[in-house]
């Protein structure tokens, strides 16, 4: 990349931003099983990994895929992979090991309609609990949902990243929408972009204690092959990564997994806001849906109705911040989704009576129309 | 011009209907206009039924759904048929040889003889969807004839003369 010719706005696809939004975030290793509609990100990376030095395999199954992608950054590589709900359910058990190991990685998932094969060339949102509790056992995750061709690119470079400085995996929650659509854009510049790499031991080799706790919470990650020899294991460990089943050991242990996360919420979550400054009715919308969202608050305001918009692009965790600044001002929550009813659980945890939240939950495998998004506004006024 | 200009064509895979959109949304990007295009489309690899929705505007794009088309190209009965109804007042461009439309629709319907004139005038049923770029075009009024005729020769880089003769009869094909 480079030059006047990647200035021009070009039309490319959400797919195509999300695999050069991986090249410009350093990522030199992809392994994936193709699937509908993730399958342009795999295309593309096939021939752009090696044309930069980086590896681009083709794995058996989404199991080995991700097992492959944790292999590759445990040696010290930025590495993801992209798949959709079936993949991503096969994925569930590596996603949990990388959170245990503590080990870097972005997982797309370009959601389509399911359960199971489903609707494949279909969106949805159905998998956005999934992303959360997916995998078994308590843990903490990061999921950004993009809204736009742009954002897939910028919140691909932003999931590298989190994954790079939080040592945790990190999935980015696209829909066949934002996948599949193809908008005019200029991509940033890669030599803008801020990008933050792992950070490794200042010690050596045999004073490197791999899982020690550090005042950020996150301890330095030494690659594999450097000399430095350390214990992965998906079993509860200790600061060496020896399997432990002492309390004093455990308990460290897990409340340093949460609070490296929960400690950083400032960073981590970010959410965008359409006209909020007047609202008394707040739409809560993420990916695909909160664009048609965006034209429903034009459309009511056409109709008299102070109408706002907070679009959640980190999805996980929950940015329960938005939803009590929208507190302020607004008593009708309105949440869109093309699933049955997903982060509207999430909005009536933290609303808890203090407003009534409205539903729009259709899993028809299409995008939500803003009048439909509507409906339920305009039937209250009657 | 418009806040936004919609366009939608259907039809069965393999007819163009997804390159037709592509070349559309790129020509209008080299215009300085924003675009978004989705595509819909069957589980199978071909014959299915497809489906483009171009949004062109001078101003930022939100939803990128198009629900009153300002053109619509059918490419078959069963598009005229599941679309058809969304034209509000805008034109329906329609292929004779596959769509036969319902009279009592108060949109101004245009044939578009692509796949006839293609065979008649080309020897090849392929170059009709070229054909269609051209009419809509025409009909769209806002973009540059060579600008969309060169995007045509980029995006279908086979068949230059043919794409470029299939392209100049379409649009002559469409009268204002």
């Amino acid at each position: 990349m480079g030059g006047e010719e990647e200035r021009r706005p070009k039309l490319i696809q959400g797919n195509e931003a999300c695999a050069e939004g991986a090249i410009a975030a350093g990522c030199r290793f992809y392994a994936g099983y193709p699937i509908t509609p993730s399958s342009e990100i795999a295309e593309v990376l096939s021939y752009r990994l090696p044309a930069v030095g980086g590896t681009f395999i083709q794995m058996e199954d989404e199991i080995a895929s991700l097992g492959a992608v944790i292999g590759a950054s445990l040696a010290g590589v930025k590495a993801m992979t992209a798949t959709s709900g079936p993949g991503f359910s096969l994925m569930q058990e590596h996603i949990g090991f990388a959170c245990m190991a503590e080990v870097p990685c972005v997982i797309v998932n370009v959601m389509r309609g399911g359960p199971s094969t489903g609707l494949p060339t279909s969106p949805s949102q159905g998998d956005v609990q999934q992303a959360r509790w997916g995998t078994h056992g308590d843990h903490p995750i990061i999921a950004l949902t993009p809204w736009s061709v742009r954002e897939c690119f910028e919140l691909t470079v932003r999931a590298f990243n989190l994954s790079e400085k939080y040592r945790t995996p990190v999935i980015l929650l696209m829909d066949e929408v934002v996948g599949h659509m193809r908008e005019n854009v200029v991509l940033p510049d890669p030599s803008s972009l801020e990008i933050f790499d792992r950070v490794k031991p200042s010690v050596p080799p045999e004073w490197y204690i791999p899982y020690e706790d550090t005042s950020f919470g996150v301890p330095p990650m030494a690659p594999f092959g450097e000399g430095y020899r350390y214990h992965v294991t998906g079993l509860t460990h200790d600061v060496r990564g020896f399997p432990t089943l002492r309390e004093d050991e455990i308990e460290p242990f897990m409340a340093r997994l949460f609070r490296k996360i929960w400690s950083h919420l400032d960073d981590i979550q970010t959410w965008d806001t359409f006209q909020m400054e007047d609202a008394d009715i707040c739409i809560v919308a993420y990916g695909s849906v909160a664009r048609a969202a965006k034209r429903a608050v034009l459309e009511a305001r056409e109709k008299g109705k102070k109408v706002g918009l907070v679009r959640l692009i980190t999805i996980w965790p929950f940015c329960r911040r938005a939803i009590e600044e929208a507190l302020k001002g607004c008593k009708v929550f309105l949440v869109p989704e093309m699933n049955m009813g997903q982060i509207s659980r999430e909005v009536k945890r933290v609303v808890r009576g203090r407003g009534e939240v409205l539903t729009v939950s259709k899993a028809l495998g299409r995008l939500l129309t803003p009048n439909e998004i509507l409906e339920p506004i305009l039937e209250e006024s009657r | 011009m418009k806040e936004r200009i919609e366009i939608l064509a259907s039809g069965f895979g393999g007819q163009g209907v997804v390159r037709l959109g592509q070349v559309m949304g790129m020509a209008a990007v080299r215009q300085g206009f924003r675009v978004t295009m989705l595509k819909s489309h069957g589980t199978e690899q071909r014959g299915g039924y497809v489906r483009a929705q171009v949004v062109i505007s001078k101003e930022e794009i939100d939803s990128p759904l198009v629900e009153d088309p300002d053109f619509f190209c059918a490419f078959s009965m069963a598009a005229y048929n599941q679309f058809g109804h969304l034209v509000k007042d805008g034109v329906i461009l329609y292929d004779p040889a596959f769509v036969q439309v319902d009279e009592s629709k108060k949109v101004r319907q245009v044939p578009i003889a692509a796949k006839d004139v293609a065979v008649e005038k080309l020897g090849r049923a392929i170059y009709a969807n070229t054909i269609m770029i051209g009419a809509l075009t025409k009909a769209l009024g806002i973009l540059d004839k060579d600008v969309v005729l060169s995007t045509v020769l980029e995006v279908i880089p086979k068949f230059k003369d043919e794409n470029k003769r299939a392209f100049e009869i379409g649009y002559d094909l469409y009268s204002t």
